[in-house]
């Protein structure tokens, strides 16, 4: 697997960091509050890292939306939400408790379109960057357990760009996880014309 | 197989809205369930900017979101949380469709363009808002219980709380009279601790005889009811784990435990309060100058007295006697004196009378009087001269008599076997009447009442 050098990383945050902020610009409308965003950490796992990465809590309940892409390169793009930031966001957003456990038609909906806004945020400008002309399906919802939904994902996948995003609301904090998962090869692509379009 | 070429036909058959819009917001497609849905066919529809049958989509909110779509970007979705409303249009009853809108790109004659797919998910979304409230309202139906129970609890505990730490002895048994609950009141009072009787039957906290009553109490109020003893309350006795006894205020509560009864029993011992009752009648019965017993005391004793010589045939025999001149003495020695005079000659007349049943009083101002039971004129009057001797052994200085140089009494006495037709008032008379004529003939001395006579003509004593 190729290495993402320091500078790449750099310029793959800052690039990241613009999509998200774009994605915050356009919560912060739905929501009709300010959102206050931290920069994103970018961290590239290889297949054993991204195991044990992402085994560390395999019981946990999360959200998860996800995008498959392909093309030039091809993937899946998720974005994760503990149970208790996906609560959050659904209180902000429809201004009803809701209850923590329950999977329904409300929170499906607005999550998924939480999902979609911050990941076509990230894909878009990733895919302007690189100029690469990518198709999507209809981005899907999940919920469960973190093990259940990630590992069948993970055993298929090379490599993975891992993107934590942490914004606050109302003074409640919000943890979002981003997790690009590259099919064997793909990475390479990512990397090299990641190289050619910061080098052109 | 040929590929479809009328693309128009396939969309006017899915069952889902579509609008297709040119980069420029124009309408290049409005299918039929579109058409259906506003009112607006196909062919006004078509070729119209969106913003005249949409308008909310144009708007910057929206538009920076579908525009990445011509750029090939990913879908885009509108969830019918927060965007029910997209394209305007009403269900027959006149309901707002609640739409569900996904945006994907469209390679249309060469350039990019925005499909939209509008699902009608009215009848999911009421759904799901029913399920939810129905789901709050089963939420908060289990929080209020929750929060009754909490409050419960802490009633409990507090209920605890308070029998752990009254002062009121607090016994609970069951139907057996077994006892469930003491406390430590309880166990102060009887020198029992609480894990030593729990289980035992609330007997051994009794005294023969009451011990072997109490179950008959137990099982006539179970069968019958009635209790002499339940809601008020009253004194019975109680036994401590030395084997003393002592008095105890009892009141007792019945109450519905399951499908049978509990007895609480709210106990507190008045041992101390007997003790002052005692003390307070014991005073009552005294004169409060004097000490010896008033005239009430006397009363009563006297009709006691009477009626008993009347049942046992014996005589009763009455001594009265006054202080010689004793307004004179307060006169001349002032009333100090005069109250250690009466004190003096009080103690002289209780002394003098030492049997049993004997009983000495103070009759009025310095006037005295001797019950004295199953005793004759003669005993009477050797009574009484005892008495004015006793008092003119005081020697008293007296300075006012014209009798003696010191404080002397007279006295009467008389002696009646009752009968029936007779009454006690007949012997304080003849009594009375002996001490007239002792100050009548120079004081200081005995006067015996002349016997009476019986109906009969037979003399009495």
């Amino acid at each position: 697997m190729v290495r993402l050098s320091d500078d790449l990383l750099d310029a793959l945050r800052e690039v990241i960091n613009i999509g998200v902020g774009k994605a915050a610009g356009t919560l912060n409308e739905l929501l009709g509050h300010h959102i206050l965003l931290e920069v994103p950490q970018v961290v590239v796992l290889g297949p054993d890292e991204m195991a044990a990465h992402l085994c560390q809590r395999p019981d946990e309940t999360v959200s998860l939306v996800v995008l498959q892409f392909s093309g030039q390169f091809s993937g899946l793009s998720t974005l994760m939400f503990t149970s208790d930031s996906a609560s959050k966001l659904v209180d902000l957003l429809v201004g009803e408790e809701t209850p923590v456990d329950e999977l329904d038609v409300i929170k499906t909906g607005t999550l998924t379109e939480v999902g979609n806004i911050l990941l076509n945020a990230v894909m878009g400008s990733i895919g302007n960057l690189l100029g690469s002309r990518l198709s999507y399906t209809i981005p899907t919802y999940q919920e469960g357990a973190l093990g259940q939904l990630l590992q069948p994902i993970i055993r298929q996948e090379s490599a993975a760009l891992e993107v934590t995003t942490r914004f606050t609301v109302q003074s409640r904090q919000i943890t979002g996880e981003f997790l690009l998962l590259f099919e064997v090869l793909s990475f390479d692509t990512f990397v090299a014309a990641l190289e050619t379009a910061l080098q052109g | 197989m040929e590929p479809l070429s009328d693309s128009l036909l396939l969309l006017d058959a899915v069952p889902i809205g579509v609008l297709v819009l040119s980069e420029q917001l124009l309408i290049r497609c409005w299918n039929r369930i579109l058409a259906d849905w506003t009112g607006v066919s196909s062919e006004q529809a078509v070729g119209r900017p969106v913003a005249e049958l949409a308008p909310q989509l144009t708007t910057p909110r929206y538009l920076s979101r579908i525009r990445p779509v011509f750029a090939g970007g990913p879908p885009v979705l509108f969830s019918p949380q927060l965007h029910p409303h997209l394209i305007p249009c009403n269900r027959p009853d006149g309901a707002p469709r609640i739409q569900q809108t996904t945006v994907t790109p469209l390679s249309l004659d060469g350039t990019t363009h925005a499909l939209l797919a509008v699902q009608d998910v009215t009848d999911l979304v009421l759904t799901a808002r029913e399920s939810r409230q129905l789901h709050q309202q089963a939420l908060d139906e289990i929080r209020r219980r929750e929060e009754a129970e909490e409050a419960l609890q802490a009633g409990a505990q507090r209920l605890r709380a308070i029998v752990e730490n009254t002062v009121e002895a607090i016994i609970v048994i069951n139907q057996r009279g077994v006892i469930e609950e003491f406390n430590p009141a309880a166990e102060r009072i009887f020198g029992y601790r609480a894990l030593e009787v729990i289980g035992a039957n609330v007997r051994m906290l009794m005294p023969e005889p009451y011990r072997a009553e109490h179950d008959g109490y137990l099982e006539r109020y179970l069968t019958g009811g009635a209790s002499h003893i339940i809601g008020v309350g009253r004194e019975v006795t109680g036994r401590h784990k030395d084997g003393g006894t002592f008095p105890l205020h009892l009141a007792v509560g019945r109450m519905a435990l399951g499908d049978g009864v509990a007895f609480v029993g709210v106990l507190h011992d008045i041992t101390d309060q007997k003790r002052l009752e005692e003390h307070l009648r014991a005073l009552s019965m005294r004169d409060g100058l004097t000490g010896i017993y008033n005239r009430r005391t006397f009363d009563e004793a006297l009709e006691r007295e009477w009626r008993r010589a009347l049942r046992q045939g014996q005589p009763l025999g009455l001594v009265m006697l006054d202080i010689d001149f004793f307004k004179r003495f307060n006169d001349s020695r002032g009333h100090q004196a005069g109250d250690a005079c009466l004190k003096a000659v009080a103690q002289s007349v209780a002394s003098a009378v030492y049997r049993p049943a004997d009983l000495a009083a103070r009759y009025g101002g310095e006037e005295f009087v001797a019950l004295l039971p199953e005793t004759g004129p003669e005993e009477a009057a050797r009574i009484a001269e005892r008495i004015r001797q006793g008092v003119e052994l005081l020697a008293i200085p007296h300075g006012a008599s014209d009798v003696a140089p010191q404080v002397t009494v007279s006295l009467g006495t008389a002696s009646i076997r009752p009968r029936a037709d007779q009454d006690a008032a007949q012997l304080v008379n003849l009594a009375d009447q002996a001490l007239y004529g002792a100050k009548s003939n120079g004081r200081n001395r005995v006067v015996a009442a002349p016997a009476v006579p019986s109906p009969g003509g037979a003399v009495t004593g």
